[in-house]
């Protein structure tokens, strides 16, 4: 589902952020790099006509030439639109990156205490810190959550999800 | 009429209490796969499809095609209730959706919507049970080049057609096939573009990536405007329902003509966004009244919802005759044929007969049981969207997190699908296409084999591809596809050159 009707009042407000031009431009350069080694690692293995016929590298490394001028069209598009349009508004940008970074941390913190104790973390963190609400709802719907979870997934279906050290006290 | 005894049969292979079971379940997760933000039909399905593994296919065909459904009929909800479309193709629907939601007839526009979607989605459902058998008999006979030439086709209608830059859509496919690539070779054993990392030798699973791609990028634009939602609330009950349905004979011609471009624009890849589109704009322009379209016309529901549903369905059937997906959805469940060990294409019609007509006979009932559902259950769904975002949001990424893990196994791929997640973002706002980026993913292997075999055939010269009538026409018509924005382009170059003639003259 996409949001784009809403109406945002502070974000019209608010009125700066980065504008969608540099981010056309670094993508598109991004792309090229990326493209630019995916050709090389290509050429590496060999791009061209084996004995059997067309070795490994073949098709990709046509493919990477191919995205990589691809790249160099959004670049010199980008560049020669003087377009003052905004990619995102500081306020949406800080909006993003406080459900990212606790989403980067919670997906960190999977191989350590296992996929179920996280979850329950994550989500009683963010309702407390984004949505305001007491400890103990935070807490109760993370851990409610998790108990459902982990009876579909390990106890219905045997799905084993990565566990810690609290399952591992109660012997799973 | 052969087709009717091999349907009768899928019936007899689907009516089940098992079957019907999962169809319910498949249709109500739909839905609420639909309505909320970041779940839509291509990943709802990506994180349900591992918990298929062990059941046969065709339950697990029937579970994760009812899905599809429900996510089809769910995104209206949100079109009409909130404004905000579910999925690109319910973009239309809120034209005039919101504004009857906001006239208090709420009730009134989703019932349009729905039975809209239906009338749609049995049209299509109909197409396919007379045509795909006939299409794949046909592909029979199909060797690599033919092969090369229909996948290559599919790639060329995405750019020919496709609303964004032509060299973003280039490029998100490029990407697509580059990402297919990475791994270990199966001809040569070579590994490629693995950079020395060992997590990469298997090569990025296309689940885990639309997941990131679809859902979680999508929690990040939601996120965007904030925690807060708006909505109308809406109630349907069988007055309205009866009193709506006694006026749809009244748009009879504006559903055909739907139904037409519908069908049309979904064997052709990446239509059904064009598709509604076209229905809507069809029924403004032969309206007796276009001044009251954008404030509430009910035919500006109707139109566009069953060309959507009739494109969404008829996207099925290339899918389903040539192993071509037609929609970013039909990839990811041409993606779960593989893991259960069918070979998508031609043969799937003559060597797995219960599992195609079962699906097929799965589609009709799907939609009708769906139909049923979804007029019962909206009061519930709309209540869904009040819950607040800063709940449903984690819960959603945690979803996702558990579906891209259980693919493999693997926590490693959870990282994949939140790299994903950012590109997918960024890529969004910046308007690369998405479809053909998994389109290409999920086929870029078999298409890479097509070419190396035909390359190996010809000693590399392409013009295999024009060897005979059937791949030299295919191959013509993709790459007459390919060029045909330039012919826009032109005659808008030589029109403007000529009224700036007119002017000075």
């Amino acid at each position: 589902m996409s949001v784009t009707e809403l109406v945002s009042e502070e974000g019209a407000q608010e009125g700066k952020g980065i504008s969608r031009r540099s981010v056309e431009l670094v993508v598109a350069f991004v792309l090229m790099v990326l493209c630019a080694a995916l050709a090389w690692d290509n050429n590496k293995i060999g791009a061209g006509w084996g004995g059997a016929g067309p070795e490994a590298g073949y098709f990709p490394f046509r493919l990477a030439v191919g995205v990589g001028l691809c790249g160099l069209a959004i670049f010199i598009s980008a560049f020669r639109e003087g377009n003052s349009e905004l990619f995102a508004t500081w306020l949406q940008l800080k909006r993003v990156f406080q459900l990212l970074v606790p989403l980067l941390v919670y997906v960190a913190s999977i191989s350590y205490l296992g996929i179920y104790l996280s979850s329950a973390l994550f989500i009683a963190c963010f309702m407390k810190f984004a949505g305001g609400y007491s400890i103990l709802r935070s807490l109760a719907t993370g851990v409610i959550t998790n108990l459902v979870m982990f009876y579909v997934f390990e106890l219905q279906f045997s799905v084993p999800l990565p566990k810690g050290p609290i399952e591992a006290l109660f012997g799973f | 009429m052969e087709e009717l005894s091999l349907l009768a049969n899928g019936f007899g292979v689907i009516l089940t209490w098992q079957n019907i079971g999962l169809m319910m379940i498949g249709i109500l997760l739909g839905i609420i796969v639909g309505v909320l933000p970041g779940l839509g039909g291509p990943n709802g399905v990506a994180i349900l499809l591992p918990l298929t593994f062990g059941m046969s296919p065709t339950s697990a065909i029937i579970l994760l095609s009812c899905i599809y459904w429900g996510a089809l009929f769910g995104g209206a909800i949100t079109s009409v209730l909130f404004n905000i479309p579910g999925e690109a193709w319910s973009v239309a629907t809120t034209f005039d959706g919101y504004p009857m939601a906001q006239n208090g007839q709420a009730g009134a526009a989703l019932t349009n919507a729905f039975s809209g979607s239906f009338i749609g989605a049995i049209t299509g459902v109909l197409l396919i049970t007379f045509l795909a058998p006939r299409v794949a008999a046909f592909a029979l006979e199909f060797g690599p080049p033919e092969f090369f030439a229909v996948f290559f086709l599919t790639f060329c209608s995405f750019i020919g057609l496709g609303k964004e830059p032509k060299a973003k859509i280039m490029a998100a496919m490029g990407l697509g096939l580059l990402l297919a690539a990475v791994g270990m070779d199966t001809v040569s054993g070579d590994l490629r573009m693995t950079f020395g990392s060992r997590e990469l030798m298997r090569g990025f699973d296309f689940l885990v990536v639309v997941i990131g791609l679809f859902g979680i990028s999508e929690i990040l634009i939601t996120i965007e405007e904030g925690l807060a939602f708006k909505g109308k609330s809406a109630k349907i009950d069988l007055k309205v329902v009866l009193k709506t349905w006694a006026q749809l004979p009244r748009y009879f011609v504006t559903m055909i003509r739907s139904c037409v471009v519908g069908c049309w624009m979904g064997i052709t890849p990446g239509g059904a966004v064009a598709a509604s589109f076209m229905g809507y704009g069809l029924a403004k322009r032969f309206s007796k009244e276009p001044d009251s379209f954008g404030k509430g016309n009910p035919e500006g529901v109707l139109a566009p919802e069953t060309a959507a549903h009739a494109a969404g369905t008829a996207a099925l059937l290339p899918m389903l005759a040539l192993g071509i997906p037609g929609s970013a959805t039909a990839a990811v469940l041409l993606g779960g044929l593989m893991i259960w060990g069918l070979q998508p294409g031609p043969l799937l019609f003559t060597e797995q007969k219960d599992f195609v007509w079962g699906l097929i006979a799965s589609m009709y009932l799907g939609n009708i049981a769906g139909l049923i559902i979804v007029l019962s259950t909206v009061p519930l769904f709309a209540a869904i969207l009040k819950v607040p975002f800063s709940i449903i949001a984690p819960m959603i990424l945690m979803v996702c997190a558990v579906g891209a893990y259980t693919v493999l196994g693997s926590v490693h791929d959870i990282w994949i699908m939140a790299l994903f997640g950012i590109v997918g973002y960024i890529f969004k706002k910046l308007t690369y296409p998405l479809a053909p980026l998994v389109l290409a993913l999920v086929l870029g292997d078999r298409l890479e084999d097509a070419f190396r075999q035909s390359m190996l055939t010809s000693k590399g010269s392409l013009d295999i591809f024009w060897s005979n009538g059937l791949c030299g026409s295919i191959t013509t018509i993709a790459i007459l596809l390919l060029i045909s924005p330039a012919f826009g382009w032109i005659r808008d170059r030589i029109k403007a050159s000529k009224s700036a003639e007119s002017k000075f003259a």
